[in-house]
């Protein structure tokens, strides 16, 4: 019973949903107070419902109840209790539902924390989340039905996809619906203020801290995902500029043109129009990124026809979202006032640098991802656009935005000077500098552009803290003095630059991997030895080994480091017993901020084992990049002056309501 | 400047910008996108010439996997043409004779496909879509279907 | 009957509790232009703070207080004009907003349910079907329940010798082999689990006897020479391979000693009478063309005679436990090859009712009827 009651609340959240869209929105329109509190309480009403409604999925896949069909497809009674937990979304209709849970919880959180919203702006806004729920919802339970039942359930699961039982993808999924739904707060907010024809001060205060949550978690996902490809395909790859993975990127260069566009709307009221624009691009690349990866439309446009009515409602859902939100702007956005003027050279200029450059930029991964599906659909001609296309395009338009990043909070408001910004980034440009003279007289067969990538990436890192060094200045308040001021910065400074230092971080790890990263591979025998970057692999042994359910073969290696230290490596094959599907676990051992890999072939019946290592210098940084840039985030978030109390009496008149509880006509 | 000039300068630095990406984006359309073939495509209609890069695909053919070290050699087929590859390195986990795979690579001047990558059939639901695709056309798809529902 | 009574509080919950707040206010005057002043007013409190910390400096602390002042001040100017300030108000269209909400909640969230959902079926957790009285289950689960006992403990030489046979009965031929080779390497070979196993290999391997089965009834026969069924299969397998002179000693051998009434004698009756005629053929003289010929055909229908005795036992096994679908398929596979196509249609026909929520089997079988038409 707990399963259907399960598929009866998600039914009944359906229900209030459809509610929801459209009772407070025509609160607002009349100026009904109660129609558009309503949407306080439903709200919340729908997150404790889908909480169930998850809850039982969860119940039945802990359980292993095999009459639920999606859990028969995708777990095994034997499977390690964590990937019970995550199988629930590693499939299509659980993920789906996930993504649903998560847009619900978002939107109490709305409704919850948002005392100082005007009640029209929030009625409207929570009504907007609504209609996005009743699509998902009703694709859910009409297309991809988690809560389908078998009449005579067998014994025994089909297992998750052995690749998806890794810790790294149990949380991965989450992490990046996160992202993606914390976008649809600010699609929300665009579309109200477009319905309303207004733009609250709120408005700006709002939607950055949403972008910005939604930013962090949507780094933290790609980055968990990076460094999953990372290991557990055993390619050695971290980015493959696969339709996946731009899927999860594009919104992330939205989030963060977003991120940069609020900041001028909340400080100076100028970009309103394109805030909002960039906002509704943002949540559509969440949709697209969503779909494109759950449709499988990526395998082949041909999914479509082989499953239609899935297809159907993906592109009735996209066009009524992307196409229904892109008309009312074009619509309405005449109506929303443009505010503050300001001079090209000035922070307001610097965030439409950062803007142009990123929007251009994730036009090109958008032309790139979807080229080859649009290609197939007209002509039937396939192609794939692989690393070489988006190195081309990406690349160069990254490079002049990287190069302007220091620049940016040095500017101030209206009218910057350049060359003031300049003469406090003196540190910068020398640490670039000197970078650059020692890659080139240190490493022979570096080649320039690499260089001169790396001065940028230390231009990046120092010139992060240019600001703070400003405003403090320790030469001239003595270092108590600057320390105090350093404490008093506002949290969002300190931000900017922790982020823009672990952007240069990534950057260094980038380009040294891809420069300087060595690989060896030979076929081995027990008791054989390799050398890869004054590393010495010997094989030493295959051990056999029985888990609940897969056997592995660990192949162990004994490393004699270049330091002389002696360590142990143990890559391994594995085979998942219920799918007999075939695994490589890599081995990677981490010194500094580098990595030894070393991963397997195939082992020939004479024992000889293909080997694959690399010596990957400095490759942790991409990743050790990301948390400096969600820690800024953090930061930019915990910023007290984000939080803005309810004009008093709205606060009084709230008060006296709960107290009196007069039925109006009663 | 006055306010105007600033504004039209303003609007053409934009442009340029925005013409650069385009340029990009075209210029990498044109040279950087790798086209599928099968061995049909290449041996009967001569689709590719030497030296140029493709994405390979079909299925390995039984009994062709031939190891010389970490230098494997297979022959790609579509039951219609087979062509021959060469690859270094580690063939994926699902690699099997008669399975679906992908390479992408370099056909030589002796007509020998030198993949520098190998994927594999993903899990027993998802083929590399183009395979599947080629061997539909080649009527092989349901051929094989057929031979997975009798063998169970 | 429970779950109506709570779907349908759960709904009347639902429904109770948004409803509420449509009737909870008075009529009130609210500007939403109060909710910017707020706003304003919180940043120049901000910029202030900045100030004292010294974070920031004069010039920009002037122009940021300018900014607001002159916010705040575009915001006083709106407040006179009255149709800015929205008045909210409670009232009649509250009642519509009501009557929406009680006719559209009952009857999208009971009937869509009762549409979309499988309320007769009951959750069925592994665990508890597994623990469930075992007079009332089906052998696949007393099964699974020991495989989950030998998953714990998998040195249980006898939980091996348990479901081993099972596995056979269920047409889990794979199992079964896999299940008694473990027992051996636990418990040690014995002439009786060595018979078990080769008998094993040979309805796995569709009735030829292997190699490895043979050396199995080989030291069998020779440990207990009494015993019936090594010496059945060795002499099946002297057919097999076309030794026909120790077939037809073999199978005289059995006969002798078997009672007059073994079910097994009508089958080594035949196949003695296979193996004489062959060697009949063979015996004289250089063989000409049109004996291997013959010989080819003989030996055709000598399988043909094995098979039919298989597929007789196979009948049977499936009489006793239906619920075995590669039994069926084997069956009527059988049939086909052996062109008995009302027998084979029969069988189709059985499992066709008996399979009738296994989609992918049904269609298998329409596929093997319409071959046979």
């Amino acid at each position: 019973m707990i399963v259907e009651l399960g598929h009866y609340t998600l039914v009944l959240a359906l229900a209030l949903a459809m509610v929801q869209s459209v009772v407070p929105v025509f609160g607002a329109k009349i100026g009904h107070l109660g129609l558009m509190r309503m949407a306080n309480q439903t709200s919340i009403m729908m997150a404790v419902l889908i909480s169930f409604s998850f809850g039982a999925l969860t119940w039945a896949y802990v359980n292993s109840d095999f009459s639920v069909t999606n859990v028969w497809q995708n777990s095994h009674s034997l499977q390690p209790m964590l990937y019970k937990y995550s199988s629930v979304w590693g499939n299509h209709e659980g993920s789906l539902l996930l993504w649903v849970l998560i847009l619900s919880l978002f939107a109490s959180m709305v409704s919850i924390f948002g005392k100082n919203l005007p009640p029209e702006l929030k009625a409207n806004v929570l009504g907007v989340q609504a209609w996005i729920l009743v699509a998902f919802l009703s694709f859910v339970l009409i297309t991809s039905n988690p809560f389908e039942r078998l009449d005579n359930p067998p014994l025994e699961g089909k297992d998750l996809n052995p690749i998806l039982q890794d810790v790294g993808l149990a949380i991965h999924p989450p992490m990046l619906y996160i992202g993606y739904v914390g976008l649809s707060i600010t699609f929300a907010f665009a579309m109200a203020a477009l319905i309303s024809g207004r733009l609250d001060a709120a408005w700006a205060r709002w939607v950055r801290p949403w972008t910005l949550i939604a930013w962090i978690f949507l780094t933290a996902g790609i980055a968990m995902g990076s460094y999953w490809a990372y290991y557990e395909l055993g390619w050695g790859g971290w980015w493959f500029w696969d339709p996946v993975e731009n899927a999860s990127f594009m919104p992330w260069l939205a989030a963060t043109a977003l991120l940069h566009s609020a900041l001028v709307m909340e400080k100076r009221e100028a970009l309103k129009i394109w805030t909002v624009l960039l906002a509704i691009v943002a949540f559509s690349m969440s949709l697209l990124g969503t779909f494109l990866v759950r449709s499988g439309v990526l395998t082949s446009v041909h999914a479509f026809a082989t499953d239609p009515e899935r297809g159907v409602f993906i592109l009735t859902i996209l066009v009524l979202f992307i196409g229904g939100s892109l008309t009312l702007f074009v619509l309405r956005a005449g109506i929303l006032k443009s505010g503050g003027l300001f001079a090209p050279i000035s922070r307001e200029g610097a965030l439409v640098f950062n803007n142009l450059f990123l929007t251009s930029a994730l036009a090109t991964v958008l032309v790139g991802t979807l080229y080859p599906l649009m290609l197939e659909a007209v002509n039937g001609a396939k192609i794939s656009v692989g690393p070489p296309f988006f190195n081309l395009t990406f690349g160069p338009l990254m490079m002049p935005l990287l190069l302007a990043v220091p620049f940016g909070p040095l500017l101030s408001w209206k009218r910057g000077d350049l060359l003031a910004a300049l003469s406090h980034l003196y540190w910068a440009f020398g640490a670039a500098l000197l970078a650059i003279i020692l890659v080139i007289a240190f490493s022979s067969d570096a080649p320039i552009l690499a260089a001169l990538v790396i001065g940028l990436a230390f231009w990046l890192m120092i010139g992060a803290f240019a600001e703070i060094s400003l405003r403090t200045d320790v030469r001239k308040n003595g270092l108590a003095k600057a320390f105090d001021r350093a404490r008093g910065l506002p949290g969002s400074t300190w931000g900017t630059a922790f982020a823009h230092f672990g952007l240069g971080v990534t950057l260094l790890g980038i380009v040294s991997v891809s420069i300087f990263e060595t690989e060896v591979i030979k076929a081995m025998k027990v008791g054989e030895s390799a050398t890869i970057s004054g590393h010495q692999l010997t094989l030493k042994g295959i051990n056999p080994r029985k888990a609940s359910n897969y056997n592995e073969d660990i192949i162990n290696f004994e490393v004699l480091s270049p330091k002389g230290e002696k360590f142990i490596m143990r890559p391994a094959k594995r085979i998942y017993t219920t799918r007999r599907m075939p695994t490589t676990e890599s081995a990677i051992n981490t010194s500094g901020f580098s990595q030894l890999y070393v991963s397997l072939g195939e082992v020939s019946e004479n024992n000889l084992i293909t080997v694959r290592m690399w010596w990957k210098p400095q490759v942790t940084l991409i990743w050790l990049g990301s948390l400096f840039m969600m820690f800024g985030g953090l930061l930019s978030l915990a910023d007290r002056r984000l939080r803005v109390g309810a004009p008093k009496r709205a606060v009084k008149q709230a008060k006296v309501e709960t107290d009196v509880q007069v039925p109006a006509n009663g | 400047m006055t306010r105007k000039q600033k504004r039209l300068a303003g609007i053409g630095f934009i442009a340029m910008v925005l013409a650069a990406a385009i340029g990009l984006v075209l210029v990498a359309l044109r040279d950087e996108i790798v086209f599928f073939y099968t061995p049909t495509e290449i041996i009967e209609e001569k689709k590719a010439k030497a030296g140029q890069r493709f994405r390979l695909g079909g299925l390995v053919k039984e009994e062709s996997l031939e190891k010389q070290g970490t230098m494997v050699k297979f022959v790609i087929t579509d039951t219609n043409s087979d062509l021959n590859v060469r690859y270094t390195g580690i063939l994926p986990d699902l690699f099997k004779e008669g399975q679906g795979v992908v390479a992408e690579g370099v056909l030589n001047a002796a007509n020998t496909f030198v993949a520098d990558s190998v994927l594999a059939k993903h899990d027993e639901n998802y083929m590399p879509k183009e395979v599947t695709d080629s061997l539909k056309k080649q009527g092989y798809w349901q051929k094989t279907s057929d031979e997975e529902s009798s063998s169970k | 009957m429970i779950f109506w009574i709570i779907a349908v509080s759960v709904t009347v919950l639902s429904i109770g509790i948004i409803i509420f707040p449509i009737f909870g206010g008075n009529q009130i005057s609210v500007s939403t232009l109060d909710f910017d002043k707020e706003i304003y007013k919180a940043r120049l409190k901000e910029i202030e703070e900045e100030r004292k910390l010294g974070s920031i400096d004069e010039q920009r602390y002037q122009y940021a207080v300018a900014e607001e002042g002159r916010r705040l001040l575009t915001l006083a100017d709106k407040n006179n004009d009255l149709n800015s300030t929205a008045i909210l108000k409670s009232g009649k269209s509250g009642l519509y907003g009501l009557i929406f909400i009680v006719l559209v909640v009952p009857v999208v969230a009971l009937g869509g349910y009762s549409k979309l959902g499988s309320i007769t079926t009951p959750d069925q957790p592994l665990q508890a079907r597994l623990e469930a009285d075992p007079r009332s289950q089906s052998v696949e689960v007393l099964l699974k329940r020991a495989e989950n006992q030998l998953i714990k403990n998998p040195d249980d030489g006898r939980g091996w010798l348990v479901v081993a046979p099972v596995y056979m009965r269920l047409g889990r031929y794979q199992d079964g082999v896999l299940a008694y080779r473990t027992a051996i390497r636990i418990l040690g070979a014995t002439t009786e689990l060595q018979i078990a196993l080769g008998e094993a290999l040979t309805v796995r391997g569709g009735g030829v006897v292997s190699e490895e089965a043979n050396e199995l009834f080989r030291q069998a026969n020779k440990a207990d020479p009494e015993n019936i069924k090594p010496m059945f299969f060795l002499a099946i397998a002297f057919n097999q391979v076309g030794k026909y002179e120790e077939a037809v000693g073999a199978w005289n051998k059995l006969i002798a000693k078997s009672s007059k009434n073994a079910p097994w004698l009508k089958v080594a009756r035949q196949q003695l009478e296979v193996a004489k005629t062959k060697l009949g053929i063979e015996l004289p003289g250089n063989p000409t063309t049109q004996d291997i010929e013959d010989a080819k055909q003989l030996s055709s229908g000598e399988r043909t005679d094995f098979i039919n005795a298989m597929v007789e036992k196979l009948a049977g096994e499936l009489d006793e436990n239906p619920q075995n679908k590669p039994g069926w398929q084997r069956i009527i596979r059988s049939y086909t090859v052996l062109k008995r196509k009302a027998d084979a249609l029969a069988a189709i026909n059985k499992a066709q009712r008996l399979f009738k929520d296994d989609k992918t089997f049904l269609e298998e079988l329409e596929k093997n009827k319409q071959a046979l038409n």
